[in-house]
């Protein structure tokens, strides 16, 4: 698996995060039936590069939407990339889409899931909690969206982005 | 042109609707299969019981205290809002509580669950929202998660 060059107009932005990205068809993105002629953005903190593994199973996508150039924005890529960086862990996390409306950024944890499940509900919403925490110049909503262990995008916008999936 | 009056309400129309709501919940969730709107009716309960909480606060109703661009439009929904207020003025328990209302009654009320794409073709399953959460489920939102609610904002149960 090959990185491409960082991208040095926004890299200063994002200390200690630095910026790579896609932009030539990878072996996992075609598994994942993605267009290979996407561009994709991967943020990896320079303090877990090493420890950070890109494969099937971890994947972080943050879209060119979220390249917007102000630093208020770079606050919000940040966010994202720790939500992904979190909910990943959760099993039960399919894939997350991000959408903006207005000023805020709401995010959409799809679980698979056919029964609701009250302790998967605690343990989303303790790492919700703590996102919220971490970024309080932020505004969010989350929703948690049953999607059984189907691929299912239907109740959300076309132009959401997906920031992780598996 | 058209002028909108919203009428907001005030502490006790809060707090009686609030515990109308609460009425109407517990009286669903011992009804299967409504128990699932129930849930609905508890999530509406602890909008009214925060807004109670929230009247004798600086912001005193959320929608009033929204913040606005330079262009004098919304920057957030009353929603996000809302829980933006719960999550920087209440306790942890406090918003989860909350958030687990709401969540449960978006999916018992929008069920996107049932809408799957097994396939090429999106195709519909027998499981509407009352199988999706047992009687159960709904009897713990209402009784456990809602009082637990109304505990962190001081009101008696």
């Amino acid at each position: 698996m090959s990185l491409q060059s960082t991208d040095t107009r926004y890299e200063s932005n994002l200390p200690p995060y630095s910026l790579h990205i896609f932009n030539e068809p990878l072996n996992l993105l075609k598994k994942k039936q993605m267009k290979a002629s996407d561009t994709y953005v991967v943020y990896i903190p320079e303090s877990e590069t090493e420890t950070i593994t890109i494969d099937e199973e971890d994947i972080y996508l943050i879209p060119s939407l979220f390249w917007a150039t102000q630093k208020a924005r770079d606050l919000e890529r940040l966010a994202l990339y720790e939500i992904a960086k979190k909910f990943r862990r959760v099993k039960e996390v399919k894939s997350i889409y991000v959408q903006r409306y207005g000023e805020e950024l709401q995010i959409f944890v799809l679980v698979s899931v056919e029964k609701y499940n009250d302790d998967l509900m605690d343990k989303l919403l303790d790492m919700e909690y703590d996102i919220r925490k971490m970024f309080p110049e932020l505004v969010f909503e989350f929703f948690y969206p049953p999607a059984r262990v189907s691929e299912k995008k239907d109740f959300i916008h076309p132009q959401a982005e997906c920031i992780f999936s598996r | 042109m058209y002028f909108l009056k919203i009428g907001m309400a005030d502490y006790d129309i809060h707090l009686s609707q609030a515990k109308h709501n609460e009425e109407v919940a517990k009286k669903l969730v011992k009804e299967p299969p409504c128990h699932d709107w129930g849930i609905t009716a508890a999530f509406y309960a602890a909008i009214h019981y925060f807004e109670c909480w929230l009247f004798n606060r600086a912001e005193k109703h959320t929608e009033t205290s929204i913040p606005v661009g330079e262009d004098r439009k919304f920057l957030y929904t009353p929603h996000a809002w809302r829980e933006k207020l719960v999550e920087t003025n209440l306790s942890k328990e406090a918003f989860k509580s909350f958030r687990k209302l709401r969540d449960a009654s978006e999916t018992a009320r929008y069920l996107s669950f049932h809408r799957i794409h097994p396939g090429d073709k999106p195709s519909w399953i027998d499981k509407p929202a009352p199988a999706y959460f047992s009687p159960e489920d709904a009897i713990k939102l209402v009784e456990k998660v809602l009082n637990s609610f109304k505990f962190e904002l001081g009101i008696k149960i």
